[in-house]
């Protein structure tokens, strides 16, 4: 339903530059956005600014691009919007880039959904062993047992940051080990 | 997905207000959305969630789409505008050519009127014309015509204006011999017919009398 809407507001906006249309389709987006900014710049005028500046590359852009996906279009313009700005400042804060890059390509996976088979578990099985021990107990505890990251790190005793980072990786390494298996 | 509904939960999230599973929910909800998860991070770092903050950012994005109209008023005043200026400015650079073609006439124009002169045998700034009478039968042995356009052809430059009467005979050859000066003519345009009736074509006839008018 949604991405239905998303989808007549972006061939509308293509086709007459309609502001409002425009307007309709980013700002439910603005406060992650926003938040996404943030964490980039670290500076809330700077943060607000950006969403703004952003709005204003969708008004060129969108008028010739034609996007299927606007969410995860976004958020690569967006991303790329502040990592291209802090660049240019050559003020490269603490950011991890590698990391952020495996995360939007996940996005590309995200969209076909294999189902799920015993093979499978069982391939799973065996790639879960090959994790290292904190992103094995970790991705065990998160989904499997369906614990928040607040329980996990009680239960582990690792830092909250810790678990997020090993899950995050645990999972694209399970990603990894199972697409290499299954060649 | 409702997005307004999103932010509370990541506030509530971040206070720390969600119950377990709903936690949960979230968490996974952003490992498998990138957006989600950089907005989340993000959040955390601010430490807060600002909904006055995030209402005033909405405000501007719908002052930037307002201005999107007036700023097309604002465009299209602008083209009127240097419309009205460049046909004021090709009126003024066409009133100043015709001030200047009215002041200084066309050189061009001029030289055709001298071309058109040179045409008519006037022009030419001499003629010679035959006085008849008494024993006087020469005529060039071409016709006057092409006498006339001999002299034409022939004369000096810078030679001053007057009247020439030039009394001759002609011997066997048809040639002017005796020329001689009837009227007492100025000695320049005099030695000037000498030179053009000995150097000239032959003639028909005894003696001959002609005058040749400088113009």
């Amino acid at each position: 339903m949604v991405e239905q809407s998303e989808q007549y507001l972006l061939t509308a906006y293509r086709e007459t530059g309609n502001l409002q249309l425009l307007g309709r389709l980013y700002e439910p987006y603005m406060p992650l956005v926003y938040g996404l900014c943030f964490k980039y710049y670290k500076d809330e005028a700077k943060s607000e600014d950006a969403v703004m500046q952003i709005f204003e590359s969708l008004v060129a852009k969108l008028r010739v691009h034609e996007v299927s996906n606007f969410k995860s279009w976004l958020y690569t313009l967006a991303r790329n919007h502040c990592l291209m700005d802090l660049r240019t400042e050559s003020r490269v804060s603490t950011v991890d880039i590698e990391e952020h890059l495996v995360e939007s390509d996940r996005l590309l996976h995200q969209q076909y959904e294999e189902p799920i088979t015993e093979e499978r578990l069982a391939l799973m099985e065996s790639c879960l062993e090959e994790l290292n021990e904190e992103q094995q107990r970790c991705i065990r505890l998160f989904y499997l047992e369906q614990k928040c990251y607040k329980d996990v790190a009680a239960i582990t005793g690792y830092d909250l940051n810790k678990v997020k980072s090993y899950i995050q990786n645990g999972k694209r390494n399970l990603k990894i080990c199972m697409e290499r298996k299954q060649e | 997905m409702n997005n307004n509904y999103l932010i509370i939960r990541i506030q509530r999230y971040l206070n720390g207000e969600l119950s377990r599973e709903e936690m949960y929910e979230l968490e996974r909800e952003a490992l498998d959305d990138p957006l989600l998860q950089d907005a989340i991070d993000g959040y955390r770092l601010q430490q807060r969630v600002s909904h006055r903050q995030l209402s005033l950012l909405q405000q501007r994005l719908a002052d930037r789409i307002t201005q999107q109209t007036k700023e097309r008023h604002a465009f299209y005043f602008g083209w009127q505008r240097l419309g009205v200026a460049a046909t004021a400015c090709v009126l003024m650079v066409l009133v100043l050519v015709l001030l200047w073609m009215r002041n200084h006439p066309d050189p061009q124009r001029g030289e055709k009127e001298v071309q058109v002169e040179l045409a008519v045998p006037q022009a030419v700034g001499i003629q010679a014309l035959p006085i008849t009478g008494m024993a006087f039968d020469a005529e060039p042995a071409q016709g006057w015509k092409a006498f006339n356009a001999y002299l034409a052809e022939h004369m000096g430059n810078e030679l001053p204006k007057g009247e020439v009467l030039l009394a001759f005979t002609i011997d066997e050859q048809g040639r002017p011999a005796a020329i001689r000066d009837t009227e007492g003519a100025v000695a320049e345009l005099l030695a000037e017919a000498k030179r053009l009736l000995d150097n000239g074509p032959t003639w028909k006839g005894n003696t001959g009398k002609i005058k040749l008018i400088f113009r």
